[in-house]
């Protein structure tokens, strides 16, 4: 091995004089690129405005299932938050939790129109209602209290067959959820 | 580094006009802006079809002249059938998975002048209909401006219907 002057050098063949002058691109190509950011920003702006667009203030009130397929409705209005009672094919569902299957749900079965299980979880969240949001003794406010605690969204699927939708509205209004609200995908056009 | 500039001739002697404009904080901006949508993005948009199942108690009793009139649709496999008051019942019929709700509309339609203010329309599918043909005929009644709808058994309607 050759005896080499002192200077300064990265690893055995690469020299900083090498480094400097490919920096510097003197002769050869510059290692220094100017990176053009146009169409990145362009890409991001877009982005921006399509997210602006579908942005929704209310949030996401519904989880979608993936075997409640929802039927469809032109004329609907936006939902309110309310307890949610999922029936699928297969299964009841309250508030994501299952309650009972739906295989076999009949009126033969219950002909009182009470569905027992679905009837404790319907209790204890009106129990868990009047906890958080206690009676208002104005009459004004009393209304609205009364007309919020009826409330609850019904999100099933579009082949469920009416009797078993029957028997679930039964025993929601028996406790007292007698506004039932029927969730729905909004159809376009119409 | 993130910085856009365009070679131009640099002022003589005064102030150079062309500004390298600082690109990094908008990026970062943006950046922000597009994680804080998409985690907060809603895909699926969701709707209501409310209807009210509660049974009014009268404030006063008084005796009635007349029964209130009933708009009653229900639907079996055979078509709906479309009863108000005491006229003949219309029978618009049809198949289990095609319906004709355009015969239905139009038959809702020319019914609807003669209807009073907030006329209650009963909806009783039977049993064994999928629950998507009781909002397909909801969603037809709220179009036209019907929107006090009730859910009733065909059972129990079926009387009447005859």
């Amino acid at each position: 091995m050759p005896i080499r002057p002192p200077q300064s050098h990265i690893g055995a063949s690469i020299t900083l004089k090498w480094v400097k002058s490919a920096i510097k691109g003197k002769g050869g190509r510059s290692l220094l690129v100017n990176l053009n950011l146009t169409p990145m920003i362009d890409m991001f702006v877009i982005l921006v405005v399509f997210l602006l667009m579908v942005f929704s203030a209310t949030g996401e009130i519904l989880m979608q299932q993936q075997d409640i397929q929802l039927p469809k409705a032109y004329s609907s209005e936006p939902l309110k938050r309310a307890p949610i009672i999922g029936v699928s094919k297969d299964v009841i569902l309250f508030e994501g939790e299952k309650v009972m299957f739906t295989h076999g749900v009949s009126e033969q079965q219950y002909p009182d129109l009470k569905l027992p299980e679905l009837t404790k979880f319907l209790q204890s969240a009106r129990e868990a209602f009047a906890r958080a949001n206690p009676m208002p003794s104005e009459p004004d406010k009393l209304a609205a209290w009364i007309e919020e605690s009826k409330q609850i969204i019904l999100q099933a699927d579009e082949g469920v067959p009416f009797e078993i939708i029957r028997l679930v509205m039964t025993t929601a209004a028996y406790e007292g959820y007698s506004a039932i609200n029927f969730a729905v995908v909004p159809a376009k056009g119409g | 580094m993130g910085g856009v500039s365009e070679p131009m001739p640099s002022g003589k002697g005064k102030k150079s006009l062309v500004v390298d404009l600082n690109l990094v904080p908008f990026i970062d901006l943006l950046t922000v802006c597009i994680t804080f949508l998409l985690l907060t993005a809603v895909w699926t948009q969701t709707g209501r079809i409310n209807i009210d199942q509660s049974v009014q108690k009268p404030q006063k009793v008084e005796p009635q002249k007349e029964p209130p009139k009933r708009l009653t649709i229900m639907i079996d496999e055979k078509g709906y059938s479309l009863k108000w008051a005491d006229e003949p019942v219309v029978t618009i019929p049809g198949t289990a998975n095609a319906y004709d709700t355009t015969r239905l509309t139009e038959e809702l339609q020319k019914l609807k002048e003669r209807l009073p203010q907030g006329q209650r329309v009963i909806v009783a599918p039977k049993d064994t209909i999928p629950y998507k043909e009781m909002i397909a005929v909801m969603d037809i009644c709220m179009s036209l401006g019907l929107s006090n709808i009730m859910v009733a058994d065909a059972a129990s309607v079926a009387a009447e219907m005859m």
